[in-house]
């Protein structure tokens, strides 16, 4: 296999195994790349990339700029930090304002599930979904998957702890979707009110006591608390949410075997996970972040590569 | 005027015509003769070779967004869609803007469809503004021809209205209709919740949220009394509740939407907002036992539950995009597809005769000496609904652009008679 079957990267949902893992092959490439003295490939000259962000990101926004400008495109950049919709433009109207200005691939983040599906189907340019609502975070699994991967030569067999706020998680799901594919093991788990009713019918297994769900994994991902995502209190304080569901070294010392820290970012300090874990050597939450642009420039490449 | 109609096939259960293929002759807007062979000199003749003939339909849920929203769909545009989809009788929702929750409102409605083949009947608001607040003046509405009281797409939210509503009602004999959902429960959802919201991450309708608010208003019913139906029920719950109420003996009736009998969300493609509906389509287990309700009699009436919205509403972000979905053409087709689940002569007397019984009206079978009220269908003739064939002045449907088959030829309403072009 040499290119991707999908002409955009909505989700994770959608991709086949073999895709994912020509995504982590070219990945490993741009990897070596980015480790030379020279981190610039000329492979997408004259590819025009809007990043367009409708929703807050930081880190997500750099790490796909970073990412466009190594692959040598041409970077234009649209933040907006509450939907235009509201101020009487529509996505529609906004996207297709940036794409009279020839763009050619649109990284879009949204607060609408199904946001970039939406343009997908009334727009001609290749689109990557950098996060949409509470819907899915395709590259952000791909780079979680990618580092277990690397760090623990593979996923499949592999049992993966998702903690947190699974309800409005684009992470997790995303992530739920891309564990399974490459075969691994996965739980769930977080206070009842933070998990989605029917989470079990996507084939995960749910436990409610961190202690059990810590001991039972070789990996852990660390959500963070998404205040800001919801629209009334799910648990009553994050003081007893870090008491209850907070990962701390105490916590961790006392696991029967040593298991791998990850976290999306940005992190709430001493809130789902305290400093001297975040730090430790067990967290690779680092190298997430390195792995992050390597992966998003495999995407992009493979993407260019489809025009249709 | 004297109207032959040769060759009609009677679907009518009340009807001692039924399933069989007579003439009819048609005089001052009553049923004349029926026999199997007619011919009348002077009459006019309309040959059916051998279409449905079924007493008229009657829409108890329908959305003609006038006034206030005439870009939608309004009075005239709706009334052709009726008429042509095969409905001689609609009952309009209140939500227009005005609220339809005043004489002078009911008046309009009246007034300016009071010449059109299709009878159009307010449903008139429980509460001024449909804001569930304060009652609206329920006897004089009833006066001025409010043929049932709904808030409409709004829920009854306050327990009180309700009460209060079913008791004063009791002063005329007035029916309560209220659209079962509480609100809390359901804030910000977009679909039912279950696998597929989960995989969408869209937030869920929960099903409970149908069912709490139907065990409340049957326990305010059963305090009270007074007559209640409930508008859209969707789960299989909801269908179970309402069967031990009327076991009970209570005075409770209950509707579904045609296209809840066909979709379910694990058919709903990727973020399609002509899906989204309120309630919303449900998991297949609740679509089978809508139709087995219907076969069992729990559910008395189905509607078309007709929700016109322009693409400015429709075309956008899923979260973003307002409820609601046209339904009233593609109404027979959708019946004809399910016909081996749910008996097309079942479901074409929860057309006509379950809505005029949910409302306390006479059903009008097919005899000699009643009312020629009439609607009549081909049963198999292949039909897209596109731009061209589109009736309603909004296109937010789900069958849009697919390929359906069976449609109304047109409706007989007393004098009046409306045809498609597909007898002419």
């Amino acid at each position: 296999m040499s290119q991707l079957n999908t002409k955009h990267l909505l989700g994770i949902k959608n991709l086949q195994p073999n895709e994912i893992e020509l995504i982590f092959e070219t990945a490993d490439n741009f990897k070596d790349v980015l480790n030379r003295p020279i981190k610039k490939v000329p492979s997408l000259r004259d590819i025009t990339i809007a990043n367009v962000f409708f929703e807050n990101s930081t880190r997500t926004r750099l790490s796909f700029e970073l990412a466009e400008k190594r692959l040598s495109a041409d970077v234009i950049n649209f933040s907006s930090s509450s939907s235009s919709v509201k101020k009487g433009e529509t996505l529609l109207d906004t996207v297709n304002n940036i794409l009279a200005m020839k763009v050619d691939m649109v990284v879009m983040r949204h607060s609408s599930p199904g946001a970039p599906h939406f343009l997908a189907r009334h727009i001609d340019a290749n689109i990557v979904n950098a996060g949409d609502g509470t819907h899915e975070h395709p590259t952000q699994a791909l780079l979680d998957t990618y580092s277990i991967r690397e760090k623990l030569g593979d996923v499949a067999g592999k049992k993966v702890v998702i903690v947190g706020d699974i309800l409005h998680s684009r992470v997790a799901l995303s992530n739920i979707f891309a564990l399974q594919k490459l075969g691994a093991e996965v739980m769930v788990c977080g206070p009842p009110t933070l998990l989605p009713k029917h989470i079990k019918e996507l084939g995960v297994k749910v436990e409610l006591d961190i202690k059990k769900a810590l001991e039972w994994c070789e990996v852990a991902n660390i959500l963070r608390i998404q205040l800001e995502r919801q629209k009334m209190a799910y648990f009553p304080s994050l003081r007893e949410y870090s008491q209850y569901y907070g990962v701390n070294k105490a916590m961790l010392d006392s696991l029967k075997n040593p298991i791998t820290i990850m976290h999306p970012g940005p992190i709430n300090r001493g809130v789902e996970i305290t400093s001297d874990v975040a730090d430790s050597d067990h967290a690779i939450i680092l190298q997430q972040v390195e792995n992050g642009v390597a992966i998003r420039m495999a995407v992009l490449y493979l993407l260019a590569g489809i025009t249709s | 005027m004297k109207l032959l109609l040769k060759n009609a096939y009677i679907l009518d259960l009340a009807s001692s015509h039924h399933k069989s293929k007579v003439d009819l002759l048609l005089e001052a807007g009553e049923i004349a003769k029926i026999e199997k062979s007619l011919s009348t000199k002077g009459a006019r003749e309309i040959d059916l070779k051998g279409r449905l003939l079924t007493p008229g339909w009657c829409d108890l849920n329908a959305h003609f967004a006038d006034p206030g929203f005439e870009h939608k769909e309004d009075l005239s545009s709706g009334s052709q869609l009726a008429a042509a989809s095969g409905f001689t009788d609609v009952c309009v929702l209140p939500n227009t803007d005005p609220v339809l929750d005043s004489k002078s409102d009911l008046e309009y409605v009246m007034s300016k469809t009071a010449q059109y083949p299709v009878n159009i009947h307010p449903i008139a608001a429980v509460s001024a503004a449909a804001s569930g607040e304060a009652l609206s003046e329920m006897l004089d509405l009833h006066t001025a021809g409010a043929v049932a009281f709904s808030d409409g797409i709004n829920p009854l939210r306050d327990t009180e209205l309700v009460l209060k509503s079913l008791q004063y009602l009791q002063t005329f004999g007035g029916l309560l209709i209220d659209r079962p959902k509480d609100v809390f429960l359901s804030d910000f959802g977009q679909m039912h919740e279950g696998k597929r919201s989960t995989t969408l991450g869209l937030k869920g309708i929960p099903a409970i949220a149908e069912e709490v608010i139907i065990e409340r208003d049957l326990q305010l019913l059963r305090y009270a009394g007074g007559r209640l139906h409930f508008s859209l029920i969707s789960s299989a719950a909801s269908v179970d509740l309402v069967a031990k109420a009327k076991k009970e003996g209570l005075n409770v009736t209950c509707d579904v939407g045609v296209n809840y009998l066909v979709f379910d969300d694990e058919k709903i493609p990727d973020f399609d907002t002509n899906f989204k509906v309120d309630p919303p389509y449900r998991g297949e287990k609740d679509r089978k036992a809508l139709v087995k309700g219907l076969k069992s009699g729990v559910i008395d009436a189905i509607v078309t539950a007709h929700l016109p919205e322009d693409s400015e509403m429709k075309d956008l972000e899923f979260d973003l995009a307002a409820f609601g979905s046209t339904s009233m053409q593609t109404t027979f087709s959708v019946l004809k597809s399910i016909e081996n689940d749910l008996p097309l002569e079942i479901a074409m007397d929860k057309m006509s005769s379950g809505p005029r019984k949910v409302l306390g009206w006479d059903i009008i079978s097919i005899e000699v000496g009643n009312p020629a009220v009439f609607s009549m269908f081909d049963n198999d003739t292949p039909w897209t609904l596109n731009q061209s064939t589109n009736l309603s002045k909004s296109k937010n449907s789900p069958f849009f652009g697919q390929e359906l088959i069976g449609r109304a030829v047109g409706i007989i309403n007393r004098d009046k008679i409306f045809l498609n072009n597909n007898i002419r």
